[in-house]
């Protein structure tokens, strides 16, 4: 949790020094930007942490930041803070993905139990998809039967059955699970099932959304 | 009551069928205002004191037979009278000319039958013969007519006589010289002896009409009423009349001209009181908006310092407590500042949430009128900035339920912005259009102008408060009129450039009110 950092997005200097100040005197790193732009123009993908914007700014709103991280596929968790607190923005705030939204002023313990909040989620998003890069990583090194073995072996398929399939001798099917277990740093069947239900899972997941996207445009 | 009425007639009643010298029959008024004061059970209390009348008055007028027909001849016929004017809608003050026409056209056709129908008992039983019957006829009916015409809209003015006798104490020098030219004028028409009897009469109606012009109805009465006793005085005294029925007519045309002039200056007066109380309730929503606006804006502006400053006080009471061996009292007092910044956020919040909970009125919002009644307030201003207005409102847009005030509001202030607008560009070309359109859920009003448009960079910004493109704007109309739109479920857009070139204010309002707004409060159910 070390490298997390909440990002501070306000119009109002004052507001954002005294919040970054705060933030950091309760052992948190705390970065400032005046404006949604100025983030937006120094956002670098490998950076953790959360977000605690305003809603309403000069130039982007808090809303239109939402859109544009979206858009950009930044994963950062938003909290929103804002000192014109309405039930119509409140929700389209969540709607549009804030993990909380805040009033101004703030109570600092609140404050900060959010941000903590905000920053496990981060974490979590982090760990998730670091498993599942790893993951994927090791699958690419899979040849095309070692990965028709995995396959077969989700679908429960025993050894002769998938001899038969591949048209090779049991024994064959024998090394080639040796070694894509190998391969994916597997030591028990059960985890190796499971790490290829995750990617059927993850590219059944992808190939819906595509089909979403194709449908919506 | 029968005492009144039996009163009323002994004191006035004149032989009607003989010449005589007064020119109408007060009875007849007393005893119209009487029933319809009192109701249809009291006409007994007319036959009887009609009977009363004739019998005690001249008792060699007829047989017992004629008295008892004619007697109740005059009851049911007044009776009838009274019942036709009440529907007519023509009871209690006369206010409205329809009222007056009203009343005068059932006067003029009701004593015409009762003096017909009285004339004619006589007739049947040999006490009139058939020569006299028409000329006593047309007497008769013009004498009731004329008592009518003077003294029931007097009698059933009831409950307002306060007001206007104050109106008489503060005012008494001018009712003095009205009262004055009228005695010149009386004299003129019947003592001067170039006067050839009744050819300066007409001089009558200009005390009359200055008189309904400054006092209305009643004033009008009874200036009338006035005249006429001063007649009977003057035809008691002798002076000669040789054209009865002229003075008649005469003396009615006046009674008609009081009682029309005073409706319609009554009317008229009343039409400018609506629009000054419409105005006045106007300006106070309006105040109140503006108010509530404010207390939106400041609320916003001033929490970021306060949350700042809360953040700061918070930030230094960790860092007392990091530093360690400060005195006491600085913990104490950073935790006092801590409460006093949180009150003066709670206040705002609080000044806030007053102005924005009022005024949740819903009722149902003729769309035809509401623009109709926008434009009306425009045409002064329309015609300085000559300009032209053009509403098409569809006839069969329906009602929308809200509050008819802030609705008003709201198109005031798209109007008024369309009016300033076109002032920037030249004479001729300066249009504004309204249009009235219904979708199948919602009702949409647009307000199109040739004016200059909106800028984008404005366009983003125009409906935050305290942002104007008029040099003598505080930059809150649209802001109020988006708040009180959106407070009904509403929205309020603006194209640039619209149908006219320049701006283009849509207004939608839902037929469905939802019953949360959008525009609840966190703040106020914390």
């Amino acid at each position: 949790m070390t490298d997390q950092t909440v990002f501070v997005i306000d119009d109002d200097a004052g507001v954002r020094d005294s919040l970054s100040l705060l933030i950091s005197l309760k052992g948190l790193r705390a970065s400032i930007f005046a404006s949604a732009e100025d983030f937006l123009a120094v956002y670098d993908g490998a950076w953790r942490g959360c977000l605690l914007t305003d809603l309403k700014m000069g130039g982007m709103s808090g809303l239109e930041l939402q859109e544009q991280l979206r858009e950009r596929g930044v994963s950062l968790p938003v909290v929103v803070l804002t000192a014109h607190g309405d039930v119509a923005t409140a929700r389209a705030a969540l709607k549009n993905g804030a993990v909380d939204f805040l009033e101004k002023p703030v109570n600092d313990e609140l404050l900060i139990d959010v941000l903590l909040n905000a920053l496990r989620i981060d974490e979590e998003r982090h760990r998730s998809t670091t498993r599942a890069q790893e993951t994927t990583a090791r699958i690419s090194r899979l040849t095309s039967r070692e990965r028709q073995v995995l396959d077969f072996l989700v679908d429960g398929l025993s050894q002769r059955e998938m001899a038969e399939r591949l048209t090779i001798s049991p024994r064959t099917v024998e090394v080639y699970k040796a070694r894509m277990m190998d391969k994916l740093q597997c030591t028990t069947l059960a985890e190796v099932v499971r790490i290829g239900s995750e990617v059927r899972a993850a590219r059944d997941a992808l190939a819906t959304q595509t089909a979403v996207a194709a449908g919506s445009a | 009551m029968v005492a009144y009425a039996f009163v009323a007639w002994l004191t006035f009643t004149q032989p009607a069928l003989k010449p005589a010298l007064t020119p109408w029959n007060p009875q007849a008024g007393l005893t119209l205002a009487f029933l319809m004061l009192l109701g249809m059970r009291w006409t007994p209390a007319v036959v009887i004191a009609a009977a009363l009348c004739e019998l005690l008055l001249h008792p060699q007028a007829g047989s017992a037979l004629t008295v008892v027909a004619s007697s109740l001849w005059i009851g049911v016929t007044y009776a009838v009278l009274a019942t036709v004017v009440r529907n007519l809608g023509a009871t209690g003050p006369i206010r409205t000319v329809l009222a007056a026409a009203k009343f005068a056209a059932a006067a003029v056709i009701g004593t015409l039958i009762i003096a017909c129908g009285y004339v004619g008992i006589f007739v049947a039983s040999g006490d009139v013969v058939l020569d006299d019957a028409l000329r006593g006829a047309a007497r008769y009916w013009f004498a009731d007519l004329n008592g009518i015409l003077m003294l029931t809209p007097l009698l059933t003015y009831g409950g307002e006589w306060g007001g206007s006798l104050r109106i008489i104490r503060q005012r008494w020098r001018e009712i003095a010289a009205q009262f004055a030219l009228v005695l010149l004028t009386l004299v003129i028409v019947f003592y001067l002896p170039a006067a050839d009897q009744l050819r300066f009469f007409y001089f009558l109606f200009v005390p009359v009409i200055w008189i309904a012009l400054r006092w209305r109805l009643p004033g009008a009465v009874v200036a009338v009423l006035v005249i006429q006793l001063i007649l009977i005085f003057a035809a008691r005294a002798e002076i000669h009349t040789p054209r009865f029925i002229d003075l008649q007519i005469l003396l009615l045309t006046l009674s008609l001209t009081a009682l029309l002039l005073g409706a319609v200056v009554a009317e008229r007066a009343r039409t400018e009181e609506q629009i000054r109380e419409r105005d006045a309730a106007l300006a106070r929503a309006m105040r109140f908006a503006v108010a509530g606006e404010l207390a939106s804006a400041l609320t916003h502006e001033l929490r970021q310092p306060i949350a700042a400053l809360l953040s700061y006080l918070r930030a230094t009471e960790i860092l007392a407590e990091r530093t360690g061996g400060v005195d006491p009292r600085v913990q104490e007092t950073l935790a006092k500042s801590v409460n006093e910044a949180t009150r003066a956020s709670d206040v705002l919040q609080k000044l806030r949430d007053f102005y924005r909970g009022e005024s949740d009125i819903r009722a149902p919002v003729d769309i035809g009128n509401l623009c109709a009644g926008v434009a009306g307030a425009f045409q002064e201003r329309l015609r300085k900035a000559q300009a032209t207005l053009v509403i098409q409102v569809d006839p069969n847009i329906p009602s929308v339920q809200g509050d008819e005030t802030q609705l008003q509001i709201v198109l005031h202030n798209l109007v008024g912005n369309a009016i300033e607008a076109v002032d920037h560009v030249p004479l001729g070309s300066r249009q504004i259009e309204l249009h009235g359109t219904s979708s199948a859920d919602a009702v949409i009003l647009r307000v199109d102008d040739s004016g200059p448009g909106v800028s984008s960079d404005l366009a983003r910004k125009l409906f935050e408060p305290f942002v104007t493109s008029k040099t003598n704007g505080m930059g809150l109309g649209l802001a109020i009129s988006r708040s009180l739109v959106r407070a009904r479920g509403g929205e309020l857009s603006c194209e640039a450039p619209g149908k006219l070139g320049g701006a283009s204010f849509t207004l939608r309002l839902p037929l469905r009110v939802p019953s949360h707004p959008q525009s609840e409060l966190i703040g106020g159910h914390d």
